[in-house]
């Protein structure tokens, strides 16, 4: 089995927020556009994802509608708000930020 | 507030089930779409299945975290607090009956005065843009507390001499407000009408346009030149006119002049009341220019970003150049300028002039319903203090299994709601009720207490109010039922520690509630003592039996300016009226009924009448008007006209002298009468029957000998003091009569004393007086008590509100004490029938219980009096002749709630002492 990362706090959120961004997904395929993104790197229990969803939802950078699905059945899609796309660009930036403080602190040559 | 937050709390309340049905079926999709996945990769049905769940993760534990997540955590907590508050107030109906209707009879209170409140003083005024309106009144430089109407000229200087304002308008009631309308058709009597004088300006400053027609314009309203046009109101057009929709360029006699209705207002404009029925231009003379006199108030619309302070200081400019340009007319001048709005809740006298303040009265009773309804509030909390001692163990228990002191709380406030919602419905019903019974009644002291509703505005007061209730009677059973701690022991022992500090925190509570009824009943107290006062109060006359009506000749034809004379318009008056004055007189002693026949030119008892300089002869000259002296220190009298046998009529007693009689003609020797006041003012140590003195109003007065002296009468049922009078035959008036109250000389008010009911003459009287002239209305009918009834309207509402809300008050302070005492009783049967076994009496453990009372009721009696020492103040304007500290009355009001309290201890010992000793020692 690959190496699987340990998702951390806050990063489920962020995910979700970048799937989401692509195109409006029900919870299913915000699932399967995460694996798709992280190359099944980060793995995370399925159903950890509604908790999730239904907070961004409460915070208002989600809206969610019911709709029907590719097979004709009955599903709640998520879409991003203005909002979820300010919060999006936001955090994406700061973790590049962070990503590049962190390598560079971890790469430094050993005294 | 997000949207999203508020969407589901909703949810969650009402839609519950539907949010669990969505819920599952997301997982559902969410499960099934994962197993297709895998079944394409190729596993089974059964393995799908498997895989996909494993892969999920626990369903339940990750639906419960959605739930948390959206916050239906509260929603369910919230509904299961509410079912359960509603379902206790079912098992108890005698606990909710009480409680629910002490909340409805708090907030019904509060709703239905909070509704005069607001029709008066809150509501924007059904104008355009009202809140740029203002009023502006001269402030009399003899008294600068008082406010006044304005004279054309000033009028005229603020509307052609500022800046700040689009518009300025005057209107008047009085000079030419007042018309006949005659009708051609034979057999309809004429009828007299009111209406409202305005300045063409007007329509501008108040924001009205005609529904048709259109308004008048400057060119018809020019000095001496006014035009006969008028609007008609809404009401009158539809009542009068049949809504005739040719209406405009129409003609109606009205004063016997035809004049020609030009338009019709909206039927939104109600600025002048329903009873005036049309707008006329404002009667310009030559003479009304040019006097001193007011009568006409001011309304001005403010230029849009104009502050309102830049127009005050405009205005205090303009009247500071007034008084230097012309020291003589406008000496001391200041104008005053309020908010339009405010401006209506005064009430005003008969020309318009501010006489009292609707506002304060209102303030005070909105005051005083606050008292009932917290009273109200302390009564629902000792009750629900008392059934919380049966919750003990289920708070302990929760708060066991996890449960926050805020959680506790929050549930006993939630829990309340329900009895709150019950409370609120039939307040509204007690609300709706109380306007119905308000406005049958109809007491004039209210303005417009027709355009009274419930409407959405009233009603979100009232849920706002229910709201506040709920929070402050739930409060303290919430923190002290809360005050339980985990782990504490659930036996008796610890049960009595929960009654007494509970049974404390009740006494505090009805302590409170003695002190709230004591403060209402005082001040109820004192208005009804107030009222016993003016029904004492000596008139002078005796006003039963007395049927009065107004007949007044239009004044078109009945005088003309003739100039002028110490600053007010001089005219001559026509002979016409005073001989259809004769004619009526002679014709009305025939009609049945009618005891006796008499008329005067100012109508009994409607308040301070003319005051007229005189000169005594023989005496130096007293200071007069164009001499400089301010109006109130000239030597003036009240001036009556009368016909011979007005004091018989009017049950007023001769002293000295004779009364006047039908030797008294036009061609014989001047006479006056004097009462009893003026001889004693102006003739002290002497006797003024056979001396002589002079009218000083008109020019070339001759001189008039006094002939009689007759008993004082009040000017109204409220004043205190005696004015000098003095009385003429009105067939002696000179043929010229000064300023604007040169209406009384064309016509009077007639006072018949009739021998059974008076109003049932009326039809007879009418007919009689029609048969002189037809085209001259009885206007006015009315009994004389009717008028002095009119007074007292005010302090009689006063009086019975502030009554019945004090009743109500202390019925439930007295219920209140009643519940403290039953329980306590209760709580100490065992130690009574210990005592009785040993030998003490009924009357002794009724001693011991009142001794018990007392000391709860003492401490509210201590408080409440000071809150009504210091609280009657506000009554003080509205009281006759009882100072706000009058000792009967708190002296009476505190012995009333010791006697209830006493009562109050009566039920609970009879029970007690009642059950045999051996009983009561099982009692536990």
């Amino acid at each position: 089995m690959p190496e699987e990362a340990a998702l951390l706090p806050g990063t489920l959120d962020l995910l979700i927020l970048k799937a989401v961004s692509l195109a409006p997904e029900h919870g299913y395929g915000v699932l399967l556009r995460i694996e798709q993104i992280t190359g099944g790197a980060l793995l995370v229990e399925q159903g950890a994802l509604y908790p999730a969803l239904a907070r961004l939802e409460h915070q208002g950078l989600l809206d969610a509608e019911w709709g029907t699905s590719d097979n004709n059945r009955r599903a709640k899609y998520y879409r991003l708000t203005a909002a979820g796309r300010r919060r999006l660009k936001s955090e994406t930036d700061r973790w590049s930020r962070l990503a590049v403080a962190m390598t560079r602190a971890l790469s430094a040559q050993e005294v | 507030m997000r949207w999203a937050v508020i969407r589901s709390l909703i949810a969650g309340l009402l839609r519950r089930d539907r949010v669990e049905l969505d819920l599952a079926d997301e997982v559902e999709f969410h499960l099934d779409a994962r197993v297709r996945d895998l079944m394409r990769r190729g596993l089974s049905p059964a393995e799908a299945r498997r895989r996909a769940r494993l892969e999920f993760g626990s369903v339940e534990r990750y639906k419960e975290d959605v739930r948390r997540a959206r916050g239906l955590r509260l929603s369910d907590e919230l509904r299961s607090d509410l079912l359960y508050g509603w379902r206790s107030l079912r098992r108890a109906p005698g606990f909710t009956f009480i409680a629910a209707l002490s909340l409805a009879l708090g907030i019904g209170a509060n709703t239905l005065v909070f509704s005069l409140l607001d029709s008066t003083l809150l509501r924007p005024l059904n104008l355009p843009d009202s809140d740029r309106l203002v009023a502006i009144w001269t402030v009399p430089a003899e008294n600068p507390d008082q406010l006044g109407t304005s004279s054309i000229q000033r009028f005229v200087a603020l509307r052609d001499r500022t800046q700040s304002f689009e518009a300025i308008g005057a209107f008047n009631g009085i000079a030419c407000g007042v018309k006949t309308l005659g009708f051609d058709r034979d057999g309809v009597a004429a009828e007299r009408i009111l209406g409202q004088t305005v300045s063409p300006t007007m329509f501008q400053a108040l924001g009205v346009e005609p529904l048709m027609g259109r308004a008048f314009t400057e060119a018809e309203d020019i000095v001496d030149q006014v035009s006969p046009v008028i609007l008609l109101s809404h009401r009158s057009w539809v009542r009068r006119f049949e809504s005739d929709a040719a209406i405009v360029g129409k003609t109606v006699t009205l004063d016997r002049v035809p004049t020609t209705v030009i338009g019709v207002l909206p039927s939104s404009f109600d600025f002048f009341g329903n009873d005036r029925e049309f707008l006329a231009p404002l009667c310009l003379t030559r003479a009304q220019v040019d006097s001193r006199v007011g009568g006409n108030s001011i309304v001005g619309r403010l230029k849009r970003g104009v502050p309102i302070e830049r127009a005050r200081a405009e205005i205090e400019t303009l009247a500071a150049s007034l008084a230097m340009i012309d020291p003589a007319r406008h000496a001391g001048l200041s104008f005053r300028m309020e908010s339009l709005k405010r401006s209506q809740a005064r009430l005003l006298d008969g020309i318009g002039q501010p006489s009292g303040d609707y506002a304060t009265s209102l303030m005070t009773l909105q005051g005083a319903v606050g008292f009932v309804l917290l009273i109200a509030c302390a009564n629902v909390a000792g009750l629900l203090l008392a059934r919380g001692t049966g919750r003990q163990h289920e708070i302990a228990l929760r708060m066991t299994l996890g449960a926050g002191r805020a959680r506790i709380i929050r549930q006993v406030l939630t829990e309340s709601l329900p009895l709150t919602l019950l409370g609120a419905s039939l307040a509204v019903l007690i609300a709706w009720l109380g306007l119905k019974l308000l406005v049958s009644t109809a007491p004039s002291g209210i303005p417009r207490l027709d355009q009274v509703s419930l409407d959405l505005r009233l009603l979100s007061f009232t849920a706002a109010v229910a709201l506040l209730t709920s929070l402050i009677f739930a409060i303290v059973p919430a923190l002290h039922v809360s005050r339980i701690t985990s782990g504490a022991s659930f036996g008796p022992s610890q049960r009595t520690t929960w009654s007494a500090q509970h049974q404390r925190v009740r006494s505090v509570l009805v302590s409170g509630q003695v002190a709230l009824a004591l403060v209402l009943l005082v001040g109820a107290g004192l208005m009804i003592h107030s009222f016993v006062r003016v029904l004492e109060n000596e008139l002078g006359a005796d006003p039963r039996n007395l049927l009065t009506f107004d007949f007044r000749l239009p004044s078109r034809e009945s005088f003309r300016a003739v100039g002028a004379y110490r600053g007010l318009g001089l005219f001559e008056v026509s002979p016409v009226p005073a001989q259809t004055v004769e004619r009526v007189f002679d014709r009305l002693q025939n009609v049945p009924g009618v005891v006796a026949v008499a008329a005067v030119s100012s109508p009994p008892f409607v308040g301070p009448s003319v005051e007229m300089p005189i000169v005594i002869e023989g005496r130096p000259l007293p200071p007069t008007v164009t001499a400089g002296a301010p109006p109130n220190e000239q030597q003036t009298a009240d001036y009556f006209a009368i016909t011979p046998g007005f004091f018989k009529v009017m049950g007023i007693p001769v002293r000295r002298g004779r009364d006047f009689d039908s030797h008294d003609r036009a061609d014989a020797a001047p006479v006056v009468i004097i009462s009893e006041t003026m001889s004693r003012q102006f003739f002290p140590n002497e006797d003024p029957v056979g001396q002589s003195m002079r009218f000083d109003f008109v020019p070339n007065e001759r001189p008039r000998q006094i002939v009689g002296i007759v008993g004082d009468t009040l000017a109204g049922p409220l004043e205190t003091s005696h004015r000098p009078a003095i009385y003429v035959p009105h067939v002696q008036q000179g043929a010229t009569f000064v300023g604007p109250l040169v209406y009384l000389r064309i016509g009077m008010t007639f006072v018949l004393r009739t021998a059974g009911s008076p109003m049932s003459v009326l039809a007879e009287v009418k007919r009689a007086v029609a048969e002189v002239d037809r085209t001259t209305p009885v206007a006015s009918p009315r009994t004389v008590e009717q008028t002095l009834d009119g007074h007292l309207e005010r302090l009689r509402l006063s009086m019975w509100l502030l009554g019945v809300f004090g009743a109500v008050a202390a019925l439930l302070a007295g219920t209140g004490i009643y519940g403290v005492i039953a329980y306590s009783v209760a709580q100490r049967t065992r130690e009574f029938g210990l005592r009785m076994a040993l030998g003490a009496s009924a009357s002794s453990v009724f001693t011991m219980v009142f001794r018990y009372a007392t000391r709860i009721v003492v401490s509210g009696l201590g408080l409440g009096l000071a809150a009504a020492f210091l609280l009657s103040g506000v009554l003080q304007a509205s009281l006759f002749q009882v100072t706000r500290t009058d000792p009967a009355t708190y002296v009476s009001v505190a012995v009333l709630l010791m006697v209830i309290a006493a009562l109050a201890c009566l039920i609970p010992v009879r029970r007690a002492t009642s059950v045999s000793p051996t009983v009561a020692l099982r009692h536990d």
